[in-house]
């Protein structure tokens, strides 16, 4: 692999990583950043990240050891841009709606429960990949995520998501 | 609700998340970066440990010679040579390199206890102002600066 495999690696997973870190409770920029930020360090030490037995498993490590540091530090390294992103000019308000709805779900589940759902279940790495990316025993997976379903099943904003469906 | 409902929820609720294109660009300037402050950072560890090397070394080196001016000496500073030192008054001054040479007075005017009146053993001019004699039968090396004999000092 090379840089255009990188180039492309980096298009085609973006837009999942960028929405992970919202939901594990980045602020839309923030999340950019710390996506931006977890992908520099993949291409630096992209031999290792091709070299690992499931990249997008080794990829969200980085990624949440990436939220994870910028949540300790309170800040986040934001690079540099020229280039200023157009406003969206689409009425966006039914967008807006769910997906605000789901965050707010989110939102009241603790980190840990959180980021079990977010790799559980929008990522989709089965439970053993899970446990490998947070560093914590399968078990320990198992259990955060049936709390966090039971939080979840009762959360209104869900289950109005679930009925507009 | 059951997994895959949650599932289906989370993705079609982040899919409607409005993400900008990605900023390939971007990360590989930022990369670059890191590569350069890495490269920079063990640039100057490199330095600082050359650095100490030296300065540890010239430190070793000033505390062996005592860190003084060796051109005034006729014998040059360097190995061992076999010498005697009379002990019958104590041991206090010796002549060497046809200079007096001074330490702290052992044994008050008389035989060290425990030492013969001649005690056999090495005398290595370690610096202009440096002089050590070792023997075995001293327990540690003696060191002696250059010096003037007292006039008060009585031998005979």
């Amino acid at each position: 692999m090379d840089d255009t495999d990188f180039d492309e690696f980096v298009r085609a997973r973006w837009p999942k990583l960028v929405r992970s870190a919202i939901l594990l409770g980045c602020s839309p920029t923030e999340a950019e950043d710390v996506v931006q930020a977890a992908l520099t360090r993949c291409l630096v030490n992209w031999t290792k990240v091709v070299g690992a037995h499931d990249i997008d498993a080794y990829v969200h490590r980085i990624l949440i050891n990436s939220f994870t540091s910028s949540r300790r530090r309170l800040w986040v390294r934001e690079q540099p841009t020229t280039d200023l992103e157009a406003p969206a000019s689409e009425d966006m308000t039914e967008r807006v709606e769910r997906s605000d709805a789901l965050l707010r779900s989110l939102r009241k589940l603790g980190s840990d429960q959180r980021a079990v759902v977010v790799l559980r279940y929008y990522v989709q790495l089965n439970e053993q990949q899970t446990a490998a990316v947070l560093g914590v025993p399968v078990g320990t997976v198992k259990s955060r995520l049936s709390r966090a379903l039971s939080a979840l099943a009762c959360d209104p904003a869900l289950a109005e998501m679930k009925g507009t469906q | 609700m059951n997994d895959s409902e949650l599932s289906d929820l989370i993705i079609q609720g982040a899919g409607t998340i409005p993400v900008s294109p990605a900023p390939v660009d971007q990360i590989h300037l930022a990369a670059k970066r890191q590569h350069r402050r890495r490269s920079q950072t063990a640039a100057a560890l490199i330095v600082a440990l050359l650095l100490l090397g030296v300065t540890s070394l010239s430190a070793w080196r000033d505390w062996v010679t005592d860190d003084a001016p060796i051109a005034a000496s006729a014998t040059p500073v360097g190995p061992p040579v076999a010498f005697s030192i009379r002990t019958q008054c104590g041991i206090e001054y010796l002549e060497y390199d046809g200079r007096t040479w001074r330490t702290q007075p052992l044994g008050r005017g008389s035989v060290p206890e425990g030492l013969p009146p001649v005690v056999d053993g090495e005398l290595q001019l370690m610096s202009d102002s440096t002089l050590v004699f070792t023997s075995k039968l001293i327990a540690n090396p003696i060191v002696f600066r250059p010096g003037d004999v007292d006039p008060n000092y009585v031998c005979f």
